[in-house]
C-alpha cells in the first residue's frame, strides 16, 4: 500500500505525445479511476505505473521513492489485465499462489494464504479447474485474487471489467468495490465507462490527448465539470456558447453569433465570453399553455417523449438549437404528444460556468 | 438427408486414401509375410531382423541421430520462433521466407549443395583452414555429422512454424502478468511460455523425429559409408537385393516405432493442453 505521485510523467510515441506531463497525486488506500475515450493515454499512464513502459520524461513515485529503475517484477504492483491473462495451463490455486512462489513463501504458508484470497472472490470451491473451465465473472475474480494475494503496494485494473456482459458487469463493480475496501489498497483503475468510474471510484481523473482535464470526486467531476471536454464525455449535457450582452436576476443573456438567447444562469458580466452546459436531467419541459409566469427559458417544440423506463427523454427544437431534457418517469406528467409547443427551463444553478 | 450431400464430398479424398495410401499399405503388410524362396505366408523375414544384433544396433543408432536431430532443431527453432513471435514482429515475414526457402528447395538440389559445401576443398573446409583452425580440413563429409547437418537443415524449418504458432497464439500479456507477480525473465520462459508453447513444441518434435527416422536420401549421399540407417537397409533390400518382403517387414517394424513415438509424443504434447 502506497501513496502515488506522478512527477511530469510523459510518454513519447514518435511523434505523439501520448502522455504529456501529468501531475498526480494519489493517497495511500484510494481509489482512483483514469477515465477517458480510446487514445487518450490513460493505459499507457497505467503501464508506465506498472513498469512495462519507461517514461521519457517524468517519474513515478510510490511513497516518495522514485522507481523509475525498479523492474517490474521488483515494483510490488498487482495487476489485472483486461483480457486477465490467467495462465492457462495452471489450475486456479497455481495461479493464485504463482505470485507467492516467486517471493520464496515457504510451501506450507502458501495454501492459508491462496485459499483466504480464493474466498475473499467468492472462489474458493473451484481451486481445480482450469481456466478455460471458468466464465468470464469467475476468470475476472481469479485474475483479481492472483493481484491481491500477493499483498501489493498498488493495485492496477486495466478496463478489467470490459469483456463482461452488462449485468455481470454492475455486479462485478459492486463486488470490486467491497473487496477494495476490505483490502485498502491504492487502486488505479483504468476505463472509458463512466458509469463504472463512477461507481468504483474515490477519485475520477478525466484524460484527454495525454492531459489530465479534471481530478475530483465523482460528484464533483460531474456536477462541477471543468471544460467541455469532461461535461460532455460525463455525462450529456446542453451547451450555451456566446457573448454576455446582458445579465439579470438569474437570467443571463448571450448573443450567439445567430441569435441572442436568453437563460436562466448566474456568474457572468456583460462582455464576457461564457460557455453554459446544463445537465438535461435538470432542464424542465412545460407544455405553452401551463408555462409558470415571470420564468426564463427557452421556447421551442418538442419531437416527441422517448419512454426508455426509468427515464423519458426528449428533444425540444427551439428553432436555432435543440436542448436535450431526462424526465424521471415516475413524475407524473402529461405526454404532450408529437410536435407540441413547449417551454424548456431550469434553475439558474443548475446552468454550470465552464472553462473553454 | 443433406448430411449425407456433404459427406459426399469427401468421397475423392477417401477414395485417394484407400487406392494410394491404405491398399498398397495392406499389400505390403502382406508381402512382410512372403517367404523369399516359397512365397508362403512365415513369420521368418520378422525373424531375420530381430534376431540379427545388427539390425537392433542401427535401429537404435537411427533412433539416435533422429533425437540428436531433433534436439538440434528444436535449440535452433526455439529461438528463431520466439524472435518471430514475441521480439521482432516487424520482421517476422522476412525471417519466416528466410527459413521455410529450404521448403521450396528439391531435395536433392539442397543434398547436393550440402555435399559442395561439406567436401574436402569446399567453402567450409577452405574457410577453417584459411583461420588455420584445421590443417588438413574437417573432414566432416562422409561422417554422422554430415548427415545430421543435412537433416536438421531440411526438417527444423517445420519445427520454427509449429513453436511460432504456439508462441503467436499466445496472448503476450501472460509474459507481463508474470512480471508483474514477481517472476524474472527466465522463471517466465520456464513456467510459462515455455509449458504454453508446449503442444507447438511436441508437434514439431514429431513432425522433425519421424521423417528422419525414414531418411535415406541425406544419410545415403552426405554419410557415404557412414550414413547406413534403416532407411537404407530398407531402400536397399528394394532397389538393390530385390528382397521385397525383408524390406517391407522392415519398414513395418520402423512404421511400429513410429506409431509408438507419435503416441508417445501426442500424449505429452497433451499433458500440457490447456482444456
Amino acid at each position: 500500500m502506497a501513496k502515488v505521485t506522478l512527477k511530469g510523467l510523459t510518454k513519447i510515441y514518435g511523434k505523439n505525445t501520448v502522455v504529456d506531463h501529468i501531475e498526480l497525486t494519489v493517497e495511500n488506500g484510494t481509489l482512483v479511476s483514469i477515465l477517458g475515450p480510446s487514445g487518450c493515454g490513460k493505459t499507457t499512464t497505467l503501464r508506465m505505473l506498472a513498469g512495462f513502459e519507461l517514461p521519457d520524461d517524468g517519474e513515478v513515485l510510490f511513497d516518495d521513492e522514485p522507481v523509475g529503475n525498479v523492474p517490474v517484477n521488483k515494483r510490488g504492483i498487482g495487476m489485472v489485465f483486461q483480457s486477465y491473462a490467467l495462465f492457462p495451463h495452471m489450475t486456479v490455486f497455481q495461479n493464485v499462489a504463482y505470485g507467492l512462489e516467486q517471493r520464496k513463501i515457504p510451501k506450507q504458508d502458501i495454501e492459508p494464504q491462496v485459499m483466504e484470497a480464493l474466498r475473499t472472490v467468492h472462489m474458493a470451491d473451484f481451486r481445480d479447474r482450469k481456466p478455460s473451465q471458468l466464465s468470464g465473472g469467475q476468470q475476472q475474480r481469479v485474475a483479481l485474487a492472483r493481484a491481491l494475494v500477493i499483498k501489493p503496494r498498488v493495485l492496477l485494473l486495466d478496463e478489467s471489467l470490459s469483456a463482461l456482459d452488462k449485468k455481470l458487469r454492475v455486479e462485478m463493480q459492486t463486488e470490486l468495490r467491497r473487496i477494495l475496501e476490505e483490502t485498502h489498497v491504492t487502486t488505479f483503475f483504468v476505463t472509458h465507462d463512466q458509469e463504472e468510474a463512477m461507481t468504483l471510484s474515490d477519485t475520477i481523473v478525466v484524460m484527454h490527448d495525454g492531459k489530465i482535464e479534471q481530478m475530483g470526486t465523482p460528484r464533483e467531476v460531474y456536477e462541477k465539470p471543468k471544460n467541455r471536454f469532461v461535461a460532455d464525455f460525463l455525462g450529456k449535457a446542453n451547451f450555451f456558447e456566446g457573448i454576455v450582452t446582458e445579465t439579470g436576476e438569474g437570467t443571463v443573456t448571450i448573443d450567439t453569433g445567430n441569435e441572442k438567447i436568453t437563460i436562466p444562469a448566474d456568474g457572468a458580466e456583460a462582455g464576457e465570453k461564457v460557455l453554459y452546459a446544463v445537465r438535461p436531467e435538470k432542464v424542465k419541459v412545460f407544455e405553452k399553455s401551463e408555462k409558470p409566469a415571470g420564468r426564463t427559458g427557452i421556447d421551442g417544440s418538442a419531437d416527441r417523449f422517448v419512454y426508455k423506463g426509468n427515464i423519458t427523454t426528449c428533444t425540444v427544437d427551439s428553432g436555432s438549437m435543440s436542448i436535450l431534457s431526462e424526465m424521471n418517469s415516475g413524475d407524473e406528467r402529461k405526454d404532450a404528444g408529437r410536435n407540441a409547443e413547449v417551454f424548456v427551463t431550469w434553475e439558474p444553478e443548475d446552468a454550470i460556468r465552464l472553462e473553454e | 438427408m443433406k448430411v449425407n450431400k456433404k459427406s459426399a464430398m469427401t468421397w475423392p479424398a477417401m477414395l485417394m486414401l484407400l487406392c494410394f495410401t491404405l491398399i498398397p499399405l495392406l499389400i505390403m503388410f502382406e508381402t512382410s509375410f512372403r517367404s523369399d524362396e516359397t512365397g508362403t505366408l512365415t513369420l521368418e523375414n520378422y525373424k531375420k531382423f530381430f534376431t540379427n544384433f545388427m539390425y537392433i544396433k542401427l535401429t537404435g543408432s537411427t533412433l539416435l541421430m533422429s533425437l540428436l536431430v531433433t534436439v538440434i532443431s528444436l535449440l535452433i527453432a526455439y529461438p528463431l520462433a520466439y524472435i518471430m513471435a514475441k521480439k521482432l514482429k516487424g520482421l517476422k515475414n522476412v525471417i519466416l521466407v528466410l527459413t521455410i526457402i529450404p521448403f521450396f528447395t528439391n531435395q536433392l538440389v539442397r543434398v547436393y549443395s550440402w555435399l559442395i559445401f561439406l567436401q574436402d576443398g569446399g567453402i567450409l573446409n577452405r574457410l577453417f583452414m584459411s583461420f588455420g583452425l584445421a590443417e588438413n580440413g574437417l573432414g566432416i563429409l562422409y561422417t554422422r555429422a554430415a548427415v545430421v547437418i543435412g537433416l536438421t537443415h531440411a526438417f527444423f524449418p517445420y519445427m520454427v512454424v509449429t513453436i511460432y504458432m504456439a508462441l503467436e497464439r499466445m496472448d503476450d500479456s501472460l509474459i507481463e502478468a508474470s512480471m508483474s507477480l514477481g517472476a524474472s525473465k527466465w522463471t517466465t520462459f520456464k513456467d510459462v511460455i515455455f509449458p504454453i508453447s508446449m503442444p507447438g513444441v511436441m508437434s514439431g518434435v514429431t513432425i522433425v523425429f519421424v521423417p528422419c527416422l525414414g531418411s535415406f536420401v541425406e544419410p545415403r549421399i552426405l554419410g557415404g559409408v557412414n550414413g547406413t540407417v534403416i532407411g537404407t537397409v530398407i531402400e536397399d533390400q528394394f532397389f538393390q537385393l530385390y528382397g521385397w518382403n525383408f524390406g517391407a517387414a522392415i519398414a513395418f517394424v520402423l512404421f511400429a516405432l513410429v506409431l509408438i513415438f507419435m503416441g508417445a509424443f501426442g500424449a505429452l504434447g497433451r499433458r500440457w493442453e490447456t482444456e
